[in-house]
C-alpha cells in the first residue's frame, strides 16, 4: 500500500499524458486539441521533474549543511521543454487562426464537409 | 586544442543561424535586400566548405569531439564528428545549396529565414550526442517545417499542417517519455556515455528505446503512420517540399542508425526492436507504390514514393548486417538526390503550367531536355535499373537478406520493385508517349537557377555509385571512438 | 630482348583496347545520331559505319579466340560486384552475329522508315543503337552482374521502340513488354545473388561450378535454376511467358526483325545458355534432372507455338509464333546436352537469326510496298515482287529444314544429337515441328506464286535499301547452308563453345 502511494504520482502523470493524447488526436475542435496538447506536455514535464526528486533533498542551490540536493539536470531540461512547448503552442494557435480565417469554423468535421 | 580544428564543428550551425537571422531581419521589406542575399550565399557556401574540409581532415585523423562551454560529457552538450556524420552534413549543405539556388528568388523572406534555421537544426540533429539536445533541435526543425509547409495560397495546407503538428508533437513526446525511462535507469543523456551504461535486458531501458522507436516510426512515416506525410506534401509548395522530403525524414533514419549501431552496438535485443520496425517497412515498400499509382497530383505520387523508399532505409537498418547498413546509407544519399530532383521537376511544372497535375509531364520533353533527362534518370534509379545507385541498394539488401536467410525481405523487395514500376512507368509514359491527344502548352525557357541545381543533382546521382567503395571504410566509423 | 610472354601481354592489352572500342561503337553511333539529328543522311549513315567498324574489330579478335584464349577487360568494381568483360568463342559468336545483322538492319530501316514516312526517326535510330550496345554488353559480359546490367538496359531501350507508333495498341504492348521483362529482371537479380551466395562468384566459367557441390545444395540449386529459367525465359519466350512477343510485333518491322528475332529474344536464350553451360554445367543440370524440366517446357513451347502459328493469318504474328518455337529449339538442344545437340543449338542461334531476319525483312517490304499484312491477301504477289518473294521463300524453306540452306545444318545436328538411345523421345518433337513448319509456311509460298492475282492493283519492288539487305541475308542463308564457316567462322565458334562446355 505504501509503495503504491509512492508510485501514485506516476499514475497521475500517465493519466495526464494519455488524456492529452486522446484529446489531441480524437477531439474535433481545434482549440480543444491545443489544450490537450498542453495537458500532455505538462504530463511529460511532471514525469521528468518527478524523476529528479529525492527524499529529504533540497533545491540544488548551495546551502550550508545540506546533505542532498535534487538532481538539477531534469529541471534544466524541462525549462527548455517548457520553452519548446510554448513555441509549439504559439504556432498551433497561429495556424488555428489561419484556419478560422479561411474556413470560418474551428470544427474539423465541419471543415472537412466544406472541402467536399 | 592541438590544431584548433574542432572549433570548426559548430561553425556550420552558427553560419546557418546567421543566415536565418539575416533573412529574418528584412522580413517586412518587399524589395530584396542585396546585402542579406549576399550574406545568405556566403553562409551556404562557407558551411559547404567547412563540411568538405572537415571531411578531408577526418580522412586521416581521429573523430573530433566538441564540448559546448567546455563542459564534458555527462553535464554539458557534446558534438561528435566522425567521417560518417560529416558525410551527412555535407549532404545537407549540398542539398540546401541546390535548393536555395533553385528557390531563393521566389521565397518570401520569412520562408528563407526558416529555411536556414531548418538547416541549422538538421546539422544539430546529425552532430549532437545529447539525447535532449536532439529533442530541442527536433522541435526547432518541426516548427520550421510548420512554417515552410503552410502556403498562404492554399488554405488546405493549414489544415494539413495542423494535423502534422498534432502527430508530430505526439511523436516528440513519445520520444521524450522514452528518454525519461532511459534517463531514470542510466542517469545520462549522452550517447557515448550510454554505450557502456545502457543494458537492454532491463525492462525500463527496453520500454524507453521502444517508445523512441515508435516516435521515430511516426516521424519517418512508416506505413500505418504515414497519413500525415501525404497531406502535408500534397498541399504545400514543391519548392519547399523538395528539400524537406529529401533530407528531413532521412535525418531521423540517421539518428535511428546512431542509436542502434553506434550506441547499442549490434546487440540481439536491439536488433529485435529494429526488426519490428522492419516489418512496418515491408508494408510500406510493397503497398505505398500501389497507392502512388492511383494519384493525379505529382506531389502526392512523390509523397507515396517517399514512404516506400524510406522503407528501404529501415529494412536495411533492420537487417543488422554491414551490407544492410551500407544499403541503408546508400539509400539515404540516393533517395535524397532523387527526391530533390523530382520535386524540382514538380515545382517547375507548377510554375510553367499552373498545377501539379501529373499530365503536365507530357510537356516536359519539349520544355527542356535536361530536366527530362534528369527526371528520367531519377525515376529509373527509383525502380533500380542497373548502373544507377538505386540498383545497388537493392543488390546489397538482397545479398544481406540472403546471407541471413530473410526470405521475406527478398520477396518484399521484388514485390516493391514491381509495384514501383506502376507509377514510374506511368510517368515515363506520360512524358514520352502521351496517348491521349495532349494539347501542348506554351512555356517560357527556365532560368539558370532552374537548370543549374537539376544538372548538379543529375551529376550527383550518377556519381553516387562511387560511394560504394567509400562505404566499406565507414562501417567501422559508425561506432563511437571517444 | 622481348620475350614471348611480354609480346602476348602487349597483345592482350592491345586486344583489350580493341574490345572496349568495339563495345563502345554503338554508343558513339548513338551520340552521333543526337548530334546530327537535323541531317538525315549523316544520321542514318552513322549506325552503318559503326557496325562496320565493330565487325572489323571482331574479325581482328577471331584468331586469338580460335587459339582457345579469351580476352578479358576489367571495368569498375564495387563492394562485391564488378563489371567484367570476357570475349570467348560464345560471346564472339553472338557479338559478330549482332553486329552483322545490325549493319543489314540499319540499311533496311533507312528504306523502311523513310518509305513508311514514320515520325520520330531520330529517337528510333538513337534507341536502336543503344539496344545494340546493350546486346553487345550481354554478349561480352564476363559475369552475371555485367550480363544483368546489359539485359536491363536492353529492356529499357527496346521499350520506346515497341511503343514507337504511340497508338493505343502500341502503348499496351509496350506496357506489357516492360512489365514482363522488368518483373522477370527481379527474379534474375535474386537468382544471381543467391548463386553468388553459394559459390562466391558469378563469373562465367566453361563447364560451370556447381558439379562438385550439387548434392549438398540440390534444393537451392534447383530453385535458383528455376528463377533463372523464369527470368530469362520471358525474353526467350518460354511457354507461359511468351505472350508479350506476338503483341510486341506492333513495332516497326526493323525493330521486330533485329530485336525480336535476334537481339532481345536471343539475349534471353544466350543468357540461359550461359547459365546452363557456364554457371551450372551440363552435368549438374542432368544430375539435378533440370534437363527434363527445361526439355519438356521447351518441347511443349515448340509444339504449342507452331500450332498457334497455324491458326494465325497475320504475317507478323505467324513469324512471331515461329520465333517462339525456334527459340525453344535452342533451349531443347541445350537440355538434351549431347555434343551434337549443343552444337546444333548454338549454331541454331546463327541459323535462326539469318532465316528470321530474311523473313521479317520480306514481310516488312511487302507491307511497305503493298500495305498487305494478311496471308490471304498475298495471292499472286510473287509476280509483282519477285525478289522479295523469292527471298521470303528461301527463308521459309530453310526454316523447314531443306538441305543446302542454313536451317538444315543446325536441324541435322539437333536431330543426330537426340538420336542417342537415352534421348530417343525428343526426335519426335523435331519431326512434328518440321511438319508443322511446312503446314504454316507453305500456304504463303503457294498463294504468292501459284494463285492468280486479283485484277486491279499492281505493285513494284521498293528502293534498293529495301531489297539489298534481304538479298544479302538470303545469300547468307544459302551460303552458310553450304559452307557454314563462311566469312565469320560461325561453325568454328560453335564448335569451340561446344568443346568447352560439353563434358
Amino acid at each position: 500500500m505504501n509503495m503504491l502511494l509512492h508510485q501514485l504520482h506516476y499514475g497521475i502523470i500517465f493519466a495526464l499524458i494519455l488524456l492529452g493524447m486522446y484529446g489531441l488526436l480524437l477531439k474535433k475542435h481545434f482549440l480543444k486539441k491545443i489544450i490537450a496538447m498542453n495537458i500532455r506536455q505538462v504530463g511529460v514535464i511532471f514525469l521528468f521533474i518527478s524523476l529528479a526528486y529525492r527524499k529529504n533533498a533540497l533545491a540544488p542551490i548551495e546551502t550550508p549543511g545540506a546533505q542532498f540536493y535534487v538532481n538539477p539536470l531534469p529541471h534544466a531540461l524541462m525549462l527548455t521543454a517548457i520553452v519548446v512547448s510554448l513555441a509549439t503552442t504559439g504556432v498551433a494557435l497561429a495556424l488555428m487562426l489561419k484556419i478560422h480565417e479561411n474556413y470560418g469554423s474551428l470544427d474539423e468535421e465541419e471543415i472537412l464537409e466544406q472541402q467536399r | 586544442m592541438k590544431h584548433g580544428i574542432e572549433q570548426l564543428v559548430p561553425l556550420a550551425i552558427l553560419l546557418s543561424f546567421i543566415g536565418g537571422m539575416a533573412n529574418a531581419l528584412v522580413f517586412h521589406r518587399t524589395k530584396k535586400s542585396v546585402g542579406v542575399q549576399f550574406i545568405s550565399w556566403v553562409c551556404l557556401l562557407l558551411s559547404l566548405t567547412v563540411n568538405i574540409s572537415m571531411w578531408r581532415y577526418l580522412g586521416h585523423h581521429k573523430p573530433l569531439e566538441y564540448f559546448f562551454g567546455g563542459w564534458p560529457a555527462p553535464w554539458g552538450i557534446t558534438f561528435y564528428v566522425d567521417r560518417f556524420a560529416v558525410a551527412f552534413c555535407t549532404l545537407v549543405s549540398t542539398l540546401s545549396l541546390l535548393s536555395w539556388t533553385y528557390s531563393f528568388h521566389k521565397q518570401p523572406a520569412l520562408h528563407r529565414s526558416l529555411f536556414f534555421i531548418l538547416q541549422m537544426s538538421l546539422y544539430g540533429m546529425i552532430l549532437t550526442q545529447d539525447f535532449f539536445n536532439f529533442y530541442v533541435f527536433l522541435e526547432v526543425c518541426s516548427i520550421c517545417l510548420y512554417g515552410l509547409l503552410s502556403d498562404p495560397n492554399e488554405p488546405r495546407s493549414y489544415l494539413s499542417v495542423f494535423r502534422y503538428l498534432a502527430v508530430n508533437t505526439v511523436a516528440a513526446s513519445l520520444y521524450l517519455i522514452g528518454l525519461a525511462f532511459v534517463y531514470s535507469q542510466c542517469g545520462s543523456l549522452n550517447m557515448s556515455d550510454l554505450v557502456s551504461l545502457i543494458d537492454l535486458e532491463d525492462l525500463p531501458n527496453k520500454i524507453g528505446i521502444g517508445l523512441m522507436v515508435v516516435g521515430f516510426s511516426i516521424k519517418t512515416a512508416l506505413f500505418p503512420l504515414h497519413f500525415w506525410l501525404i497531406d502535408t506534401y500534397g498541399n504545400s509548395k514543391a519548392q519547399n517540399t523538395g528539400f524537406i522530403a529529401s533530407i528531413v525524414t532521412k535525418v531521423f533514419c540517421i539518428f535511428l542508425l546512431r542509436i542502434f549501431y553506434s550506441m547499442l552496438g549490434h546487440g540481439e535485443e536491439a536488433l529485435k526492436l529494429l526488426s519490428y520496425l522492419g516489418i512496418l517497412a515491408w508494408v510500406s515498400i510493397a503497398l505505398a507504390p500501389l497507392l502512388a499509382s492511383k494519384q493525379k497530383d505529382l506531389r502526392k505520387i512523390l509523397a507515396y514514393s517517399s514512404i516506400s523508399q524510406i522503407g528501404y532505409i529501415i529494412v536495411g537498418l533492420a537487417e543488422g548486417s554491414s551490407l544492410g547498413l551500407y544499403a541503408a546509407i546508400l539509400q539515404i544519399f540516393h533517395h535524397a538526390v532523387v527526391k530533390l530532383t523530382l520535386f524540382f521537376v514538380a515545382d517547375e511544372m507548377n510554375s510553367q503550367w499552373g498545377s501539379y497535375d501529373v499530365l503536365h509531364m507530357a510537356n516536359l520533353p519539349k520544355h527542356s531536355k535536361l530536366i527530362t533527362l534528369a527526371c528520367c534518370m531519377a525515376l529509373l534509379s527509383l525502380i533500380g535499373i542497373p548502373p544507377l545507385p538505386g540498383f545497388f541498394v537493392k543488390w546489397m539488401l538482397i545479398q544481406s537478406a540472403m546471407t541471413q536467410g530473410h526470405w521475406v525481405v527478398i520477396a518484399i523487395i521484388a514485390i516493391g520493385a514491381m509495384t514501383s514500376l506502376l507509377y514510374t512507368l506511368r510517368m515515363i509514359e506520360i512524358m514520352f508517349f502521351p496517348h491521349t491527344p495532349w494539347t501542348e502548352s506554351s512555356s517560357s525557357k527556365p532560368h539558370w537557377n532552374v537548370y543549374a541545381p537539376i544538372a548538379v543533382a543529375l551529376v550527383l546521382l550518377m556519381l553516387q555509385v562511387g560511394l560504394l567503395n567509400q562505404l566499406l571504410s565507414w562501417s567501422q566509423l559508425t561506432r563511437y571512438q571517444p | 630482348m622481348v620475350t614471348t610472354d611480354e609480346v602476348s601481354a602487349v597483345n592482350t592489352l592491345e586486344k583489350q583496347h580493341l574490345l572496349w572500342l568495339a563495345l563502345s561503337c554503338p554508343l558513339w553511333s548513338s551520340l552521333g545520331i543526337l548530334v546530327f539529328q537535323k541531317r538525315a543522311n549523316v544520321r542514318d549513315a552513322l549506325p552503318m559505319i559503326a557496325a562496320l567498324v565493330q565487325l572489323i574489330l571482331f574479325f581482328q579478335m577471331f584468331p586469338m579466340i580460335n587459339e582457345g584464349s579469351v580476352i578479358q577487360a576489367q571495368g569498375p568494381s564495387w563492394l562485391n560486384g564488378s563489371i567484367e568483360f570476357t570475349l570467348d568463342s560464345f560471346g564472339l559468336l553472338f557479338a559478330t552475329l549482332a553486329s552483322f545483322l545490325w549493319l543489314l538492319t540499319s540499311l533496311y530501316s533507312v528504306g523502311y522508315m523513310r518509305g513508311g514516312q514514320y515520325k520520330h526517326q531520330t529517337r528510333f535510330a538513337f534507341f536502336f543503337s543503344i539496344c545494340i550496345f546493350s546486346t553487345l554488353m550481354v554478349a561480352l559480359s564476363g559475369n552475371m552482374l555485367t550480363l544483368f546490367v546489359g539485359y536491363e538496359i536492353l529492356t529499357l531501350s527496346t521499350y520506346p521502340l515497341v511503343m514507337h507508333q504511340q497508338s493505343e495498341a502500341a502503348t499496351r504492348a509496350g506496357r506489357q513488354y516492360l512489365l514482363y521483362t522488368l518483373g522477370a529482371g527481379q527474379l534474375i537479380l535474386i537468382a544471381m545473388i543467391a548463386f553468388y551466395h553459394l559459390f562466391h562468384t558469378t563469373s562465367f566459367h566453361p563447364g560451370g561450378y556447381a558439379f562438385s557441390m550439387y548434392s549438398e545444395h540440390s534444393v537451392a540449386l534447383v530453385v535458383i535454376f528455376g528463377l533463372f529459367m523464369i527470368g530469362f525465359g520471358v525474353k526467350a519466350a518460354l511457354f507461359p511467358l511468351h505472350s508479350w512477343l506476338p503483341s510486341a510485333m506492333i513495332a516497326p518491322t526493323p525493330v521486330s526483325a533485329l530485336l525480336h528475332a535476334v537481339a532481345v529474344v536471343k539475349s534471353g536464350v544466350f543468357a540461359l545458355c550461359r547459365v546452363i553451360g557456364f554457371l551450372y554445367g551440363i552435368e549438374t543440370m542432368k544430375a539435378l534432372h533440370l534437363d527434363l524440366v527445361l526439355g519438356f517446357l521447351a518441347a511443349f513451347t515448340i509444339l504449342f507455338a507452331s500450332t498457334r502459328a497455324l491458326g494465325e493469318t497475320q504475317m507478323k504474328k505467324i513469324l512471331a509464333y515461329s520465333t517462339i518455337s525456334q527459340l525453344s529449339y535452342i533451349l531443347l538442344g541445350m537440355a538434351i546436352g549431347t555434343t551434337a545437340a549443343v552444337l546444333g543449338a548454338i549454331f541454331h542461334m546463327v541459323a535462326h537469326a539469318f532465316m528470321k531476319i530474311t523473313l521479317f525483312f520480306g514481310a516488312g517490304s511487302i507491307q511497305i510496298q503493298t500495305g498487305k499484312t494478311d496471308i490471304e491477301q498475298m495471292e499472286g504477289l510473287g509476280k509483282n515482287l519477285p525478289i522479295t518473294f523469292v527471298c521470303f521463300s528461301v527463308g521459309c524453306l530453310s526454316m523447314i529444314g531443306i538441305p543446302l540452306f542454313v536451317g538444315f545444318v543446325s536441324k541435322w545436328q539437333l536431330i543426330t544429337g537426340s538420336l542417342r538411345p537415352v534421348h530417343g523421345g525428343w526426335v519426335w518433337v523435331w519431326i512434328a515441328s518440321t511438319l508443322l513448319n511446312i503446314a504454316y509456311f507453305f500456304p504463303i509460298i503457294y498463294k504468292a506464286f501459284f494463285h492468280a492475282r486479283p485484277s486491279g492493283d499492281f505493285f513494284k519492288e521498293g528502293s534498293w535499301s529495301l531489297w539489298l539487305p534481304i538479298g544479302i541475308s538470303t545469300l547468307m542463308v544459302i551460303v552458310l547452308g553450304i559452307q557454314p564457316d563462311f566469312l565469320f567462322s560461325f561453325y568454328q565458334l560453335a564448335l569451340l563453345t561446344t568443346g568447352a562446355i560439353v563434358p
